[in-house]
């Protein structure tokens, strides 16, 4: 029985017992004021008695009175009493008739009296009539006083009559009076019981209920505790699926803290969706609130964390149920589920590896999964497929040719493998179609059965396969047609399968003749004997081609020299299928080629003997250039220590000869000079340098006027010229020209030399005008010789070797030289270079017109 | 240690010896003059050896003239064996040739030759080519101290 109710009983008593007594008291109360009424009654009947009875006596008084007087004052009392009597009379007759005296009583009383009244009159009247003697006799009869007593007494008796009920009365109210108090007593002492009682359970109840609530408090705690520590995550909701109580393991999981995720509702902190589907789940909560019952293990849930990444997690709910079976919310319990972690990451991972697009497919048509292959494959992002119908991956005319399937190529259930031709389309996300190839296998799960496809792009190999067929057909009408070669296929052993025009052309046999035969037929027998048929077999086998050369026979049992190639064949398993010989008659290749051989041994030794040549040129500049050289110094110096040291003793003459000797050496040593820059240009290594020749030539002249400075000459040269070619051999170019040019114009008092370049038939013509002594026409062509001169050596020294030197580098710059000229006006020596077409800048020829 | 002025002219020809020595004389540089008439000869003289064996080797030429060709022992082979030796690898040696060839300069060079002398034909510009060298390797240019000491 519950605390209130034991509380609002023990009240209602004590309010009974205290309503009893009171009820009890009134009642006893009542009859005590009653029967006080009844002593008050009866004190009046007798009052009202005695006064009947003190009324007759004053009437008989008067009576006397006047008996004795006769006087009518006397008759006063009497006629007063005389009035009274019938009131007092009434009065007691009225009680008589309510029951409070007796009938019989009041009416003797009445008669009784009604008697002395008559005996009074009859007195007075006597004595009124017949005077005093006659009223003396009439008193002295007695009657009167007979009457008086009999009243007398029946008024005493009554007053008795009454005294004893007073008394009676009396007794009674003081018994009642008693009962009263008694009562009161009792029901207050009951009434303190019950309080003391309740009062006692009250007390006794409350510690009850504090220890309880300190046991309640002491269990949260140790509840709270446990739950904190249990290392699985609790989540606890109330009835409104708020959250009440989060762990730490349910913070760590769910990313919400414990403060943020008090009072929300517990959908919004634990969201679940099925990893396979995407598809919300029934929060567990709302579910265990519904059935009533535990929900237990879900699996193939994943949850959403605050930050948006997932765990796959195990959960069961259940709801907290009182005693009495209500419910007061619910405790949700969940943990990340490494294995299936585990097992989900090992599955994806091998869903990742798989080298073809996977897709796995409910039996509703939705797609549950994917791989980045088929992202790549199809254009998707996963997000974009998981879920959607897998008619998504198909293109339209497959989704009609497989309407009633509905799941069309992805929905049936048998296994198929891939390469089982079937041959499918797909459809990319921006519409483009691809020829794909599929197998299947179904999977039974718990979430039902799934299919698993992997598909193929085979856009490649169907395009290959095409390409194939096309090059096949083009290769056999080749092959075919091919006059000029002997293509024949031949089988593992060497026997030939496929003959075609080229060999019949070449080697004589129909293709009837021939297919079957052993290819050694074509072999001269010397070899055959040599077992070079097979070795060459053998060579092709070991390295996948055999190439040689060498003498076939033909039908009729010529020779011609051929070029042979065998190619080994493999069919996909790598085994030999066989061989492909292309044989090619070079017989005249062959003669051509000996011919070329004979010519190019010959070139060989040409080149080998110019080598020589240019060796022996080498040691012999070498040994010109020293060893020459060397005499002419003694020839020199003893001259003039001749000259110096027996000056006393040489006449002039003499003396003039050593000159002349000295000038000749002097000669001498140019020349050999000369002579070995001509032998260098013509050797050595060419470089290719882009040459600012105006800068160059300026340089040139600048020493010039060094050597001669009260020579007045205006040098003119453009800007930029430019040209390509060694740098030292085009200095050895400009020198022996400008050197020229100022050799030529020493005569002249004002001379002017000009370096310019032209563009002249689409070369740069470099050219450098004097305007000197010039030289006959005539003799142009002797100009570039070596040791030629126009000039005497008296007027203008020189070796005649300068020209030959220019024009031979010239030559090495694959250019060309001339010259112009007239004698006594001058002369123009042009020339050109190897172009450079990317390197060469705007012509300076243009700028100049300009 | 005294400052000397001494030359050895590795020269085989007798002509281009006398006319070097003259030249030389002509700038009064004749008076300490060694002349080694090849590379063996040469080495001898500057290691103590063969037939200069015994010489007080610490008394090093200030300045070697070395013509290139040169009988048993040519003038680049000297100039290698000068260059190897420690007490030589510093000696100034001038290469005094008739050759005017690129590829003797680079040798020459390459091989640490301090000058590259061509000779004239005109022994008036010899005379005044070797005056030249004279001022420059014995007055103009210094030696370090040390270098007569590793012997």
């Amino acid at each position: 029985m519950s605390q209130k109710s034991k509380l609002a009983m023990t009240v209602v008593t004590t309010g009974e017992i205290l309503l009893l007594s009171l009820v009890a008291v009134y009642l006893l109360g009542k009859v005590v004021i009653n029967a006080n009424h009844d002593l008050l009654r009866y004190h009046s009947i007798i009052g009202e008695l005695q006064q009947t009875l003190s009324t007759l006596k004053d009437a008989e008084t008067g009576q006397r009175g006047y008996l004795l007087t006769g006087r009518q004052s006397y008759l006063q009392p009497y006629a007063a009493a005389e009035v009274r009597v019938p009131g007092e009379l009434g009065r007691l007759q009225d009680r008589a008739r309510e029951g409070e005296l007796s009938v019989r009583d009041v009416t003797r009383l009445s008669q009784l009296v009604d008697t002395k009244l008559n005996e009074l009159r009859q007195t007075m009247l006597v004595r009124r009539s017949q005077g005093f003697p006659a009223a003396v006799a009439a008193v002295l009869t007695d009657s009167g006083k007979t009457a008086m007593d009999s009243i007398r007494i029946q008024i005493a008796q009554m007053i008795d009559g009454q005294e004893a009920a007073f008394a009676r009365a009396e007794q009674r109210a003081a018994r009642f009076d008693y009962y009263r108090n008694v009562g009161m007593e009792l029901g207050t002492f009951l009434s303190f019981a019950v309080l003391a009682w309740a009062y006692r359970r009250i007390r006794d109840e409350s510690a009850k209920r504090e220890r309880a609530a300190l046991e309640v408090i002491r269990q949260k705690d140790l509840l709270d505790v446990t739950l904190a520590s249990i290392g699985d995550a609790v989540i606890v909701t109330d009835i409104e699926s708020r959250i009440t109580f989060m762990n730490e393991s349910a913070g760590e999981l769910t990313g919400w803290t414990s403060s943020q995720a008090l009072r929300q509702p517990c959908a919004r902190v634990f969201n679940i969706v099925n990893e396979t589907s995407r598809q919300l789940v029934e929060s567990p909560v709302d579910k265990a609130l519904r059935v009533g019952t535990i929900v237990g293990l879900n699996n193939h849930t994943v949850l959403i964390r605050k930050d948006g990444s997932e765990i796959p997690i195990d959960h069961c709910s259940s709801p907290i149920k009182e005693p009495n079976g209500t419910i007061r919310g619910v405790v949700l319990i969940f943990r990340n589920s490494p294995e299936r972690k585990r097992a989900d990451d090992r599955f994806r991972a091998l869903l990742e590896s798989a080298p073809d697009a996977m897709v796995i497919v409910a039996e509703d048509g939705r797609i549950l999964q994917v791989n980045a292959q088929t992202e790549r494959l199809f254009g998707y992002v996963r997000a974009e497929l998981l879920g959607a119908p897998v008619e998504k991956l198909m293109p339209q005319w497959l989704r009609d040719q497989h309407p009633r399937d509905g799941n069309g190529y992805f929905a049936d259930s048998s296994v198929r493998a891939m390469g089982s031709g079937m041959e499918l389309g797909g459809v990319r996300k921006d519409g483009t179609e691809f020829p794909i190839e599929i197998s299947r296998c179904p999977l039974k799960t718990e979430e039902g059965n799934l299919i698993s496809s992997a598909i193929r792009d085979i856009t490649e190999r169907k395009n290959a396969v095409e390409k194939l067929r096309q090059s096949e057909e083009r290769f056999r009408l080749i092959v075919e047609g091919a006059k000029d070669y002997v293509i024949l296929a031949l089988d593992p052993q060497g026997l030939i399968v496929s003959w075609n025009e080229g060999a019949q052309r070449i080697q004589g046999y129909s293709s009837e003749e021939i297919i079957g035969r052993h290819f050694s037929c074509f072999y001269p027998a010397e070899d055959v004997a040599a077992g070079k048929p097979l070795r060459e077999l053998e060579t092709a086998r070991r390295e996948g081609t055999c190439k040689d050369e060498g003498w076939r026979l033909r039908k009729d049992g010529s020779r011609f020299f051929a070029d042979v190639v065998i190619t080994t064949l493999y069919d996909a398993t790598a085994e030999i299928r066989g061989f492909s010989k292309v044989t090619r008659d070079i017989s005249e290749r062959k003669r051509a080629e000996e011919e070329v051989r004979a010519l190019t041994d010959s070139a060989l030794r040409h080149a080998t003997q110019i080598e020589a040549a240019n060796q022996d040129l080498e040691a012999f500049s070498y040994s010109v250039s020293h060893d020459l050289r060397a005499p002419l110094r003694s020839i020199d110096g003893f001259s003039l220590a001749l000259m110096e040291d027996y000056a006393d003793r040489l006449d002039p003459t003499a003396t003039g000869f050593l000159q002349r000797i000295r000038a000749a050496t002097q000669r001498m040593a140019q020349l050999i000079d000369d002579l070995l820059s001509l032998a260098r240009v013509g050797r050595g290594e060419m470089r290719n340098d882009s040459v600012d020749l105006g800068e160059m030539a300026k340089a040139i002249i600048t020493n010039l006027e060094k050597e001669d400075p009260q020579r007045v000459v205006d040098f003119v040269v453009e800007e930029g010229v430019v040209g390509h070619g060694d740098s030292r051999l085009l200095q050895l170019v400009l020198e022996n020209l400008l050197g020229n040019a100022w050799k030529f114009t020493s005569k002249k008092p004002h001379a002017r030399i000009e370096l310019k370049a032209d563009r002249q038939n689409g070369k740069t013509v470099y050219s450098i005008s004097d305007d000197g002594a010039g030289f006959d026409m005539a003799y142009a062509e002797k100009l570039f010789g070596i040791f030629q001169r126009l000039h005497a050596t008296i007027d203008f020294p020189g070796t005649g070797v300068g020209l030959a030197i220019v024009q031979r580098i010239i030559k090495r710059h694959s250019g060309e030289i001339s010259a112009v000229g007239a004698e006594g006006k001058g002369a123009t020596f042009s020339f050109t270079l190897k172009e450079y077409e990317k390197k060469q800048p705007d012509p300076p020829g243009r700028r100049q017109l300009r | 240690m005294k400052k000397n002025n001494l030359i050895l002219l590795v020269e085989d020809n007798s002509d281009d010896e006398a006319l070097t020595m003259r030249a030389l004389m002509k700038n009064n540089l004749s008076n300490e003059i060694v002349v080694a008439r090849d590379g063996v000869e040469a080495l001898d003289f500057l290691f103590g050896e063969g037939v200069h064996a015994g010489r007080d080797t610490s008394v090093l030429p200030a300045l070697v003239l070395l013509d290139l060709k040169l009988p048993k022992l040519d003038g680049f082979e000297v100039l290698k064996r000068l260059r190897a030796d420690a007490r030589t690898s510093l000696l100034p040696v001038v290469i005094l040739t008739s050759s005017k060839e690129q590829q003797d300069m680079l040798d020459g060079y390459g091989l640490g030759a301090n000058s590259y002398v061509r000779k004239p034909v005109d022994f008036q510009q010899f005379v005044e080519s070797v005056r030249q060298l004279g001022l420059y390797w014995l007055v103009i240019n210094e030696r370090p101290a040390s270098e007569r000491q590793t012997a």
